[in-house]
């Protein structure tokens, strides 16, 4: 299968007034043609600023300060900004988790489409509404020809990521990056606007980088996930193996504190403490604070990426 | 069964909506006749998605909003003819927990003064002593006394919210999300302290959340409610593993599940909620439901009726469709 994308030991900082805070270290990632891979994490893990890193859509006080994009063998890191402007919305393009926030709510929906169709694919004004209109056919929205003419308020939440998810696809890009899409939606709304992104993932074989939160829509939708915490990837391997046999213990932590894997009205496992301050230096593995296994060697040096199994890379002094 | 602690008949609240400056009000049925009761020591659990009226519901049973039609009932009086002692009585043993840990805490008053304001209104004296042993009971160390909500996570913060619903000793608490906010670890944290306090306190717990298998995880009977209305209420087993109800079904089905491939079908809903200005006639989920046959159910509203014992459900189906 051909490789799509290549991030090869990315960091980004931000530079704040208390110092400097590391919210990606050293993250390694790829993502093949007609795959998904999932970024797992809790809240300021570094799955969005990685996303955003990707994408070159960090701003100040963030920064990327190392590594390689390679999209297509392309450095996009390196690729001046007007260069740039034509990869992003047109081969690698983003949706985020507010539909409501992400459109602009003074444009009619039909404008937004067309925006990105006449930009980067040259297309006329009225070729690019009838495009449009079956873009908006195509990610399911009923009678598309009148919905041009809405503003954002007037569709709900689930109508508003399918127009997003239709202004994402306008260029037939070569990858989606989908940060929370469905965290805002209801669950069977959900369900919907997933099983659309798989099947236009299908019928396009693009890639997709899904960022959530949700361990089940992880093992539910994804070929590859990775785990973060604290800016770095703790374990990376095919769902399926994941899911059999987490190995690490955060993900382990994770899985056990679900109330899914447990009796209903027993005791949940929990993950003691809290995620650690990410400015200043960290020395040793990020999640040694918390971690149920640690041993001595666990504050004092970062565990380093170990193969522990076919497909299955885990950061741990355990499988060191 | 015992006498309900918390009980409402027929209970129903609407809203008049003006679109626009100039439109016709239009009226939005939030709450529409819900029967409900909550036992000592019990927890009923409250699902369903967003704009079903879920929210409505505890505020109504807080007596924040008062009712357009039927009644609350606290202790077996109702409280629209309460008097004054009563309501104060009413008032502290009925308590809530908030959602939003960041907007639910004012931002100016320290952790301990927090804490101790309920103490102070209800005139139970607002011991230190008193304080510090409430954030002991709900995992607060002493040294946050004095600190302010700003310096505290979301978890924390949810702690602190937690130990102001328990300073007047309350026999039920209201709960509107309360960990939907947080992360997956600190969830379970917090669903574990709620687990001890009602076991250690005997408290009665109304627990409404979007998270079906957070729901699940609490809750000694479950109501799912659509559009307003209870469409199915029973007991956790009855809920999830012998749900009457189609709109059950697919809440049940749409949880993405960490061990997939256990052979469960996937039952994917056709369009969206509709709009509470406009329910549909008939049964409310008919326009989305898989097994909906004209004329009958879009014509005919289905009463919530008792199927099994101690399981209610409105539909004029569910006896055929899983049974």
């Amino acid at each position: 299968m051909t490789m799509l994308l290549n991030v090869k030991n990315l960091s980004a900082h931000f530079s704040l007034p208390s110092g400097t805070l590391k919210a990606v270290d050293g993250v390694d990632i790829r993502l093949h043609e007609g795959e998904t891979l999932a970024i797992v994490g809790e809240s300021g893990c570094g799955k969005s600023v990685t996303a955003c890193s990707i994408m070159r859509l960090l701003s100040p006080p963030g920064k990327v300060v190392a590594g390689e994009v390679l999209f297509q063998g392309t450095d996009l890191l390196r690729l001046p900004e007007e260069k740039m402007r034509r990869v992003r919305g047109n081969q690698i393009s983003m949706i985020f988790q507010e539909p409501m926030t992400s459109l602009n709510p003074v444009l009619r929906i039909g404008e937004q489409i067309s925006e990105g169709l006449v930009l980067h694919r040259k297309l006329s004004r009225t070729a690019a509404r009838d495009e449009a209109i079956r873009l908006l056919a195509q990610v399911g929205i009923p009678s598309p020809a009148e919905r041009m003419g809405e503003y954002p308020h007037r569709l709900s939440g689930g109508m508003r990521q399918r127009v997003m998810i239709a202004i994402a696809l306008a260029c037939a890009p070569r990858i989606l990056i989908a940060d929370e899409p469905t965290t805002a939606l209801d669950v069977t709304i959900q369900a919907q606007i997933l099983g659309l992104i798989d099947r236009l993932k299908q019928e396009t074989s693009m890639g997709l980088i899904l960022i959530t939160h949700d361990l089940g829509i992880v093992a539910e939708r994804s070929n590859d996930t990775a785990v973060m915490y604290a800016g770095r990837i703790m374990e990376y391997a095919a769902t399926d193996e994941l899911f059999r046999n987490p190995l690490h213990p955060y993900t382990r932590g994770l899985m056990n504190s679900l109330p899914q894997s447990a009796e209903p009205g027993s005791r949940l496992q929990t993950i003691e403490g809290q995620v650690p301050n990410l400015t200043g230096e960290l020395t040793g593995c990020g999640f040694c604070e918390r971690c149920p296994d640690k041993t001595w060697i666990c504050g004092k040096e970062p565990p380093p990426m170990t193969e522990a199994g076919t497909n299955h890379l885990v950061r741990c002094w355990k499988f060191a | 069964m015992t006498s309900p602690l918390l009980e409402t008949r027929n209970l129903t609240r609407s809203f008049s909506v003006r679109p626009g400056m100039f439109g016709k009000p239009l009226l939005l049925k939030a709450v529409d006749g819900v029967n409900l009761s909550i036992a000592a020591g019990e927890t009923l659990g409250l699902a369903g998605e967003s704009g079903c009226g879920k929210s409505t519901l505890a505020r109504l049973l807080m007596g924040l909003l008062p009712p357009a039609g039927g009644e609350v009932f606290y202790g077996g009086a109702p409280l629209s003819a309460m008097g004054k002692e009563a309501r104060l009585t009413f008032r502290k043993d009925v308590q809530m927990i908030f959602q939003d840990p960041f907007s639910s805490l004012n931002p100016r008053m320290r952790v301990g003064d927090i804490i101790g304001e309920p103490l102070a209104i209800h005139g139970m004296g607002r011991h230190r002593s008193r304080i510090l042993e409430l954030m002991a009971d709900v995992g607060l160390s002493e040294e946050y006394f004095d600190r302010y909500p700003h310096e505290f996570s979301g978890g924390q913060r949810q702690r602190i919210g937690i130990a102001r619903a328990l300073a007047v000793s309350p026999r039920v608490i209201l709960a509107d999300e309360p960990v939907s906010a947080l992360d997956i670890s600190i969830q379970a944290q917090i669903i574990n302290l709620l687990q001890d306090l009602k076991r250690d306190l005997g408290l009665s717990y109304l627990f409404i959340a979007h998270d079906l298998s957070v729901v699940r995880h609490m809750s000694d009977r479950i109501g799912i409610m659509y559009l307003g209305k209870i469409v199915e209420l029973g007991s956790g087993e009855d809920v999830f593993k012998r749900f009457l109800h189609p709109y059950t079904e697919a809440l049940i089905s749409a949880i993405p599940r960490i061990a997939p491939g256990t052979g469960r079908h996937s039952v994917v809903l056709k369009g969206d909620i509709p709009s509470p200005f406009a329910p549909p006639s008939g049964c409310p989920f008919h326009t989305r439901c898989p097994y909906a046959e004209p004329p009958v159910c879009s014509e005919i509203p289905p009463p919530l009726e008792e199927k099994e014992p101690g399981h209610f459900c409105s539909c004029h189906f569910s006896s055929r469709l899983f049974r």
